[in-house]
């Protein structure tokens, strides 16, 4: 497929994403992860049917680049947010608890296991972080795709959104952090710095930028300069970080997060941005599964087929303690658990986002987790969350609204 | 097109964008002094955040001094360009052409929308006179006054009398063509309406076509007298023809699918729009028609032969904008610092000498058409400009004159550099002593 050809899937891709906005419900359209996608470009890449070249795929960098930006930028924006409300900070430690706990036992499990088959030691260590960072999301989306398509919603819904509410932020921190450490010693201004400098350059960035953005966002006096001054923002700091190994995709993540912290805009920027994310992340999600590759070896398999087992497990261990600890959910713990297992399509775009940076022995199995972890959790997460809404939601909801309402207690 | 608009912005806000223009330029700055660095396709992204952002501000604090919006985003370009602060080098500028594919699908797309059949019939005894009188007095002007400052150049000095005047009449044809692009910028960002608003659109957009027939005509007239040995050929002529009509036809087809889509569906015009711009520039490139064309008679059978013009302009206006600041940044960023300051002396006599044709032109046809008072005033400020039709033509030139043809080239990106930056200024000037400019873009 020449590069033109597969301008205009992206674009078509782009136009079905952009109907989320005229349906005016962010997920309930095709599958909450867009996993569909991911396996079409899997179908359509170099290991299949190889209608995607190679060649293709890297005249995209790019765009996969400008995606991942944008994307990392809705992404923040919504860190620690549930709808138009902020999360409450101790649901949301008890998530980035889960994350942490999470990422630290796959991380650790796959480490002592690629170590006992002779792998070597420093590519132990970028192993087995890479496959925690794909282990650790659980998508908000799948439990708005049910509420949106089954119209449920309840007080269940609002702690299980709760919890999730920032479970993006360690993952993207932790990208961060392993790509700084991933691209070595650099030089400022002639000045040597150690590499986890690096991610406070990421992080910095977008920060500052995030700042900026903010101020000349309360100042602009169109909808046109508001979007030049985001475009602007994420592309610079996006490119910036790309250029020198890093994060783009967390440099933009910072970006959104300080503007939803500190701009009085945040609001409308979420609706806005809100109709956009469509209309990129099934391009990027195409992309992310054209890279999808076999895993090379046994050990590949076994370490996914660890990782993705931990994480099975973990969820269902901390699904029951969840309902160990709130009475009305008690035996509900498996079904919290299993609802807890979908992955989104972060996961998937962490994935793809290594695949543009590290060794392909990184990010093979790095990706292959992730797809093969979203489309696990698509079968099982959004079924388990079914059940445990309809036990909890007294009446369906009337007429699907624009957006529903997802308020504990609702 | 800009990002200007509303209230009047107090000194603190404009300090304030100038502390984030500085902040922006710092970072840009910590980026090419982090090393290694990998460069590729990271640094062309983060390039175009950076036009973005540059360009977007210091056409606000152009404000300040009065200056249109397109000005800023050449001087953050020229200014972030390959000879003053290295942000952009050759390569990347290169990849950025991407982005002009768009901008001019979408220039092209605004510009036929912008020209409704009853504002052309009410000026169409003006517009004939005015092309004619442009046309020639322009060219001959030219003409004369290049060969005359042959022996001054040095890819001419030792040309023969013919062909020096060969080179002469197409410098006039080069020096006929006007830059589209920057008017639609101009009108955009002032919003301006009104008969010069009016005049100058028709009369750009209309030009486009005599130039490129033009061109053809001259160059079939000239090849035996720069190349000595060849006969004149009908060859080129013969294949503006089927590159005029065979774009005006797929326009048409272009304009009416557009029409139906429109009227059936209604939404997600913007992708749509970027996918037409994208692949069928490409499909045009393989035919080997005229972009430029073909989205304008696009544009012109959707205003003209259905009620969804002004939908669609808007949208374009509003998502243009970001495409057009990135668009006129690269241009500046392409212009060739060096090449002018070495020949500064000859591109400004050549600029001065067009710009007095021009200006004498448009009295001329004024008087001939009977133009009201403020349009024969400053009707020629819009004819000033020139941008990518005159390069992309002095590139033509290149490749089928190579003897004479890189030099020519060179000249003329120096005179365009300087056309560029005056022409709009000039523009907007008229537009505001006609009482035409309403203001920036309104709210969405």
């Amino acid at each position: 497929m020449s590069p033109m050809a597969l301008l205009l899937v992206l674009l078509v891709l782009a136009y079905i994403g952009s109907l989320w906005a005229k349906t005016g419900r962010r997920r309930a359209f095709g599958s909450p992860s867009g996993i569909e996608y991911v396996v079409l470009g899997a179908l359509l890449g170099p290991e299949v049917l190889d209608a995607l070249s190679h060649e293709a795929m890297t005249a995209f960098e790019p765009i996969a680049l400008v995606a991942l930006g944008w994307l990392g930028l809705i992404f923040g924006l919504e860190c620690g947010m549930v709808g138009e409300r902020r999360a409450p900070l101790g649901r949301m430690s008890l998530g980035l608890f889960f994350s942490v706990v999470t990422a630290g036992t796959v991380g650790y499990v796959c480490y002592l296991l690629a170590s006992s088959l002779h792998v070597e030691h420093q590519l132990s260590i970028w192993l087995s972080c890479a496959l925690a960072l794909v282990s650790v999301e659980t998508t908000r989306h799948a439990l708005q795709w049910i509420s949106e398509e089954h119209m449920l919603s309840g007080s269940l819904a609002g702690l299980v959104l709760d919890l999730e509410a920032a479970d993006d932020a360690p993952v993207l921190v932790a990208l961060a952090t392993l790509f700084a450490l991933l691209s070595g010693q650099h030089e400022i201004f002639g000045q040597q710095v150690a590499p986890l400098s690096l991610a406070v350059v990421t992080i910095g960035s977008g920060m500052l930028l995030g700042g900026v953005s903010g101020w000349l966002i309360a100042k602009a006096s169109s909808p046109v300069e508001r979007w030049t001054i985001l475009l602007g923002s994420v592309w610079l700091v996006s490119g910036m970080a790309r250029s020198l190994g890093l994060s783009a995709i967390a440099a933009t993540f910072t970006l959104g997060a300080t503007l939803s912290a500190f701009s009085r805009e945040a609001g409308n920027l979420r609706e806005k941005l809100g109709h956009t994310e469509g209309a990129v992340l099934l391009p990027a999600l195409l992309l992310a599964g054209a890279h999808v590759a076999r895993p090379e070896s046994e050990l590949e398999v076994m370490l996914i087929g660890s990782a993705l087992g931990l994480r099975v497990l973990l969820s269902f261990l901390f699904g029951l303690g969840l309902s160990y600890k709130r009475p009305e959910t008690r035996g509900l713990g498996l079904w919290i658990g299993a609802g807890m297992l979908a992955p989104g399509s972060l996961t998937v775009l962490v994935g793809f986002a290594m695949t543009l940076r590290c060794p392909p022995e990184i990010a093979r199995p790095a990706l292959t987790l992730a797809c093969v972890g979203t489309l696990l959790g698509e079968l099982i997460g959004p079924r388990a969350l079914k059940q445990i809404l309809q036990r909890f939601t007294s009446a369906p909801r009337s007429p699907p609204p624009p957006r529903p309402s997802l308020e504990p207690g609702s | 097109m800009s990002a200007s608009s509303g209230p009047a912005k107090g000194y603190r806000v404009r300090l304030g964008q100038l502390a984030s223009l500085a902040l922006v330029v710092g970072l840009f700055v910590l980026l090419t002094n982090i090393e290694p660095h990998a460069g590729g396709n990271g640094v062309v992204v983060a390039v175009t955040g950076f036009l973005l952002l540059a360009g977007m501000l210091t056409s606000e604090l152009f404000e300040l001094v009065k200056l249109p919006h397109l000005t800023g985003y050449i001087a953050a370009g020229v200014i972030a360009g390959p000879y003053l602060l290295h942000f952009v080098d050759h390569a990347t500028v290169k990849r950025l052409e991407i982005v002009n594919t768009l901008a001019l699908a979408l220039i092209a797309l605004a510009g036929g929308l912008e020209l409704r059949i009853a504002d052309v019939r009410t000026l169409a005894r003006s517009l004939g006179l005015h092309t004619v009188v442009q046309t020639l007095l322009v060219l001959s002007t030219q003409a004369v006054l290049f060969s005359a400052l042959g022996s001054y150049v040095d890819f001419t000095k030792n040309l023969g009398f013919s062909a020096l005047i060969g080179v002469g009449l197409l410098w006039g044809v080069l020096a006929v063509s006007r830059s589209p692009s920057a008017t639609l910028a101009i009108l955009s960002q002032t919003r301006a309406k009104g008969p010069l608003s009016r005049f100058s659109l028709a009369f750009v957009m209309s030009s486009d076509v005599v130039v490129l027939v033009l061109m053809a005509a001259t160059l079939a007239l000239v090849r035996p007298m720069i190349e000595p040995g060849n006969a004149v050929s009908l060859k080129s002529l013969i294949s503006v023809g089927h590159e005029l009509l065979g774009s005006v036809s797929l326009g048409t087809t272009l304009g009416l699918l557009l029409i139906l889509y429109l009227r059936l569906v209604g939404t997600q015009i913007l992708v749509l729009i970027v996918a037409i711009g994208f692949a069928l520039s490409e499909g045009l490139r393989y035919l080997r028609f005229e972009p430029l064309l073909t989205f304008l008679t696009a544009g012109f059978v959707v205003q003209n032969l259905s009620a969804q013009g002004d939908k669609l302009l808007h949208i374009i206006e509003q998502t243009g904008s970001v495409v057009f600041i990135v668009f006129f940044a690269t241009a500046g960023a392409h212009l060739d610092i060096p090449l002018l300051t070495q020949m500064w002396p000859i591109a400004l006599a050549l600029c001065a000498g067009r710009f007095a044709a021009t200006f004498v032109a448009h009295k001329v046809g004024a008087r001939l058409a009977g133009d009201p008072p403020f349009l024969a005033r400053w009707g020629w400020a819009s004819l000033i400009s020139q941008a990518g039709l005159t390069l992309g033509l002095s590139a033509v030139l290149a490749r089928t004159f190579p003897a004479v043809g890189d030099g020519l080239r060179s000249l003329v990106v120096a005179t365009v550099a300087i056309n560029e930056v005056v022409g709009p200024i000039f523009f907007k000037l008229g537009l505001e002593r006609g009482g035409e400019v309403r203001g920036g873009s309104e709210e969405a």
